[in-house]
């Protein structure tokens, strides 16, 4: 990994120019008194000093709905794939979003390789950026160790007048040269491992991955799921807003004429009441502490499991989306273990 | 053969018919799906059967009762069209109170008059058998154009049985909670965009709840916002999600 | 541009034989483009689409033996079968597959076989009995245990008849609900198992599929007839709705049923406490 800087204001004008050769930029901006990704239309908008965006942006490679074929109503011959497109380059992705990105990146091309997404994210530079601002919900250092290095190409560190960038791949260091940011000076490596460190998360799992893994085998009939559960909405908001949920929806959609449709896939989430649901309305998680359940354990177990990745990397968004309070995975473990 | 297709309204503001009314270009598209033979609001044909009749309205008069049983014996497909026909609507906050009090304060010196007789507010489904459903206060156009299309393909329509925060979520608004309002969408059923809090205003549940709705759990969370019991209430009142006002 | 094409985009498949087999049971053979073999193993599943309406997760049951073609049972139950029962011999669907595992017919050579299977598990539990009965030498003795509601709900009754005449095979029938013209067997599938003589529970293999309910009773059964669970396979129902282990509508604990299933040896299962 290579070590560079660049001052605030020649990333800036780099941003502006990006933005003026026409190439989609997207960064964070604000939105009201919260954060979200959004399309750049000048540099300015562009806010890299914030707590947490609403949703993640995992939106632009498997977006909220997407139109995976094209076909006429009934015609089985005329089915035609789609690929969407997705940003030049997206700017001030967190550490967490960005392993939540590797660990995308690894289902959807581990096993059938899924081209919608794959194609979507080969078109994008990822520039991360490490917090300035604390945000009460996050826990990301206990979660994600060096996942985010899997997705990223670069990262900036926030040095007062100046970024640090950690160059981290190919990609990066095109970028990181197209920006004219300069070979760090001696010590900027340590220089940049402390303005890293100096944003600490306010909560923590108590665990490493791999011993929350662990600690919730036989955790399963735990009295915990269905006392909380008591307050759950089954409302979806904590998945809907989690960088490392996948799962989708299929529908089919025609045009008013009916001579022609698409088939589209959208966001869906295993805490609303009739995902597990089969032929004949029986449902194999019907109880909303059975959902709450596999909800931690697909992001504390399953995923940890099978991928060796984070499934849950601790971006808080899920505490903080929960009208009922009752979503944070580490109240959840907390309670697990007394 | 197209499908012969009927609008009629009962008590309600016909604001529903209006949002079919103002479709404009796609009005076109919805006509060369279907055959519209009873329209009041837009047009003054009749026919003795329909293939799809959509009601607007909540029944509230023993003689609308009949009307409704009659318009059912020669409609294939019913659709409840409008929350004032899903679910009583608006309409069932009479069912609070005394009839003799409400008439008295409506019509004053004249409530006794027999044309202003008003029995308790049903649903259209107290009254008769529905097929479907297309909810909200208004209902919403798209989600009528993709019943239409549906029917027309003999497709069942997907009707939402989730709450109103995933729509919610998906647009990526700001949750009201966090700024300080309240808002029933996470009990409330969605199919409406989350318009209301898209643009700041907390959700009434104008298109009834989900069908299982955690109203503890709202019960909890609404007096965590400092809300008075009566506060509560009138939350839960203004589209008969109270257990209370609905059926 | 990725190099890989849409694993979402189906071949096509033109209807070649449809008939009602009961009510709500739809046999269809289908034939891809070009006389192409679906090239699936017994117990595999594959999506079947129509533009416009959807797409819905299938069990194959016919034989991979079955050149050319693959059959089918659907039953009329939502949006996407509802439509492909409005279509007639000549029209044609989209096909994605096939999926998941199979049952492991090459690794039970030599051993004894008993299917036991309710209702519309009777449908990829065919693909199975089919290839067992094709290559019989392969196998000891051929147990067919099969419970429908009523006797309108039987499926591929021809076939019944055949192999409850046929010599090489012990077949057992019930029915839940009896019926004046019904002189077999009256009872839950369950009490077919005393029928059985014999059991050398050792060197059986038992296949079960049925509706939810069927497996917590059957598999009981079974554990009293000294099976081991490695023994005991199950194919599990789910809603595979991606079929690819992306859209997680089919996950059981840890495991994607469309990958890892829907056939499974129960061992393999039982400490997944959703599966059954």
């Amino acid at each position: 990994m290579d070590f560079m800087q660049i001052s605030k204001k020649d990333f800036q004008k780099f941003v502006e120019n990006l933005i003026q050769s026409k190439e989609e930029v997207v960064g964070v901006v604000k939105k009201g008194k919260h954060f979200a990704y959004d399309i750049l239309e000048k540099s300015e908008q562009l806010c890299l000093d914030y707590t947490e965006t609403i949703l993640p942006p995992k939106k632009y490679f498997l977006p909220v709905e997407e139109t995976l074929l094209k076909y006429k109503t009934g015609v089985a011959s005329s089915y035609e794939a789609t690929y969407g497109k997705s940003p030049k380059v997206i700017i001030g992705i967190h550490p967490g979003d960005m392993a939540a990105i590797a660990l995308l990146d690894k289902s959807f091309s581990e096993g059938e390789k899924d081209s919608h997404y794959l194609n979507k994210r080969a078109n994008s530079t990822l520039i991360g950026i490490y917090p300035t601002q604390s945000f009460p919900h996050r826990f990301s250092n206990s979660m994600i160790e060096k996942d985010a290095y899997k997705a990223a190409d670069c990262f900036l560190v926030d040095l007062g007048n100046d970024y640090g960038i950690e160059v981290v791949t190919e990609k990066g260091k095109k970028i990181a040269s197209a920006m004219k940011a300069v070979a760090g000076e001696k010590g900027l490596n340590e220089k940049i491992a402390q303005a890293k460190a100096k944003i600490k998360d306010e909560v923590s799992m108590p665990f490493s991955r791999r011993e929350l893994s662990e600690f919730l085998h036989n955790k399963e009939t735990h009295a915990e799921w269905k006392k909380r559960a008591e307050k759950c909405f089954s409302c979806g908001s904590c998945v809907l807003v989690c960088p490392t949920c996948y799962c989708f929806d299929v529908k089919d959609t025609v045009a008013l004429s009916l001579q022609e449709g698409e088939r589209k896939r959208m966001w869906d989430g295993c805490m609303l009441e009739k995902f597990a649901n089969v032929a004949g309305n029986h449902n194999f998680r019907k109880l909303a502490g059975d959902r709450l359940k596999h909800r931690i354990f697909r992001k504390g177990k399953y995923i940890i499991d099978k991928f060796g990745m984070a499934g849950c990397v601790g971006c808080g968004r899920c505490s903080q989306a929960c009208v009922a309070n009752i979503a944070s995975p580490v109240d959840i473990v907390q309670e697990l273990k007394k | 053969m197209k499908p012969k297709v009927a609008f009629f309204d009962f008590a309600c503001c016909e604001g529903c018919q209006l949002q079919i009314a103002n479709l404009e270009e796609e009005i076109l598209g919805v006509v060369a799906l279907v055959d519209l033979v009873e329209f009041r609001e837009v047009l003054t044909g009749h026919a003795p059967e329909y293939d799809i009749t959509f009601i607007e309205g909540s029944i509230t008069r023993p003689e609308d009762e009949e009307r409704l049983k009659d318009i059912r014996k020669r409609s294939k497909i019913l659709i409840a069209f409008g929350a004032c026909a899903t679910t009583g609507g608006v309409n069932k906050i009479k069912n609070l109170r005394n009839l003799e009090t409400v008439r008295k304060e409506v019509y004053q010196d004249d409530w006794n008059k027999p044309h202003l007789n008003t029995a308790p507010t049903k649903a259209v489904d107290e009254v008769v058998k529905v097929d479907y459903y297309l909810h909200g206060c208004p209902i919403n156009r798209n989600e009528f154009l993709s019943v239409v299309k549906d029917l027309a393909m003999g497709k069942v329509p997907r009707i939402p049985d989730y709450p109103v925060c995933v729509e919610c979520k998906l647009r990526e608004n700001e949750c009201l909670y966090d700024l300080g309002k309240t808002c029933l969408g996470p009990i409330a059923r969605a199919g409406c965009a989350a318009i209301c809090p898209s643009n700041k205003s907390g959700c009434e549940a104008c298109r009834g709840t989900v069908p299982n709705p955690n109203k503890n759990a709202m019960h909890e969370v609404l007096a965590k916002r400092n809300l008075t019991v009566e506060a509560i209430i009138q939350e839960f009142t203004m589209f008969a999600v109270n257990p209370e006002v609905s059926k | 541009m990725y190099p890989e094409k849409s694993i979402y985009l189906p071949q096509v498949a033109t209807i070649t034989k449809a008939n009602m087999m009961t009510k709500v049971d739809r046999y269809f053979e289908f034939e891809l483009e070009g006389g192409k073999d679906l090239g699936h193993k017994p117990g595999q599943f594959a999506e079947i689409s129509i533009p416009g309406i959807g797409e819905a997760p299938i069990s194959i049951s016919s034989s991979p033996n079955l050149k050319g073609k693959f059959e089918m049972v659907i039953r009329n139950v939502g949006v996407v079968t509802n439509a492909l029962h409005n279509l007639s011999v000549g029209s044609t669907v989209g096909v994605r597959g096939p999926y998941g595992t199979h049952f492991p017919m090459e690794k039970l050579k030599g051993r004894d076989l008993v299917f036991v299977s309710g209702g519309i598990g009777l449908v990829p539990m065919r693909s199975a009995i089919h290839y067992a009965l094709e290559n019989r030498k392969d196998y000891g003795r051929i147990m067919i245990l099969f419970g429908a509601r009523d006797i309108t709900q039987r499926l591929f009754v021809d076939e019944l008849a055949a192999w409850s005449k046929q010599s090489d095979i012990e077949f057992l029938e019930t029915v839940d609900v009896g019926n004046p013209d019904w002189k077999g067997n009256v009872g839950v599938i369950t009490t077919l198992f005393s029928k059985i003589k014999d059991f050398h529970a050792a060197n059986t293999t038992a296949f079960v599929v049925g509706p939810p309910v069927m497996y917590k009773f059957v598999i009981v059964e079974l554990f009293k007839m000294d099976m081991s669970k490695s023994n005991i396979i199950v194919s599990l129902e789910r809603h595979m709705k991606c079929g690819v282990g992306k859209c997680g509508h089919c996950q059981i604990n840890r495991v994607y049923v469309c990958q890892e299933g829907p056939v499974f040896a129960l061992d393999a299962i039982s400490e997944l406490r959703e599966a059954i």
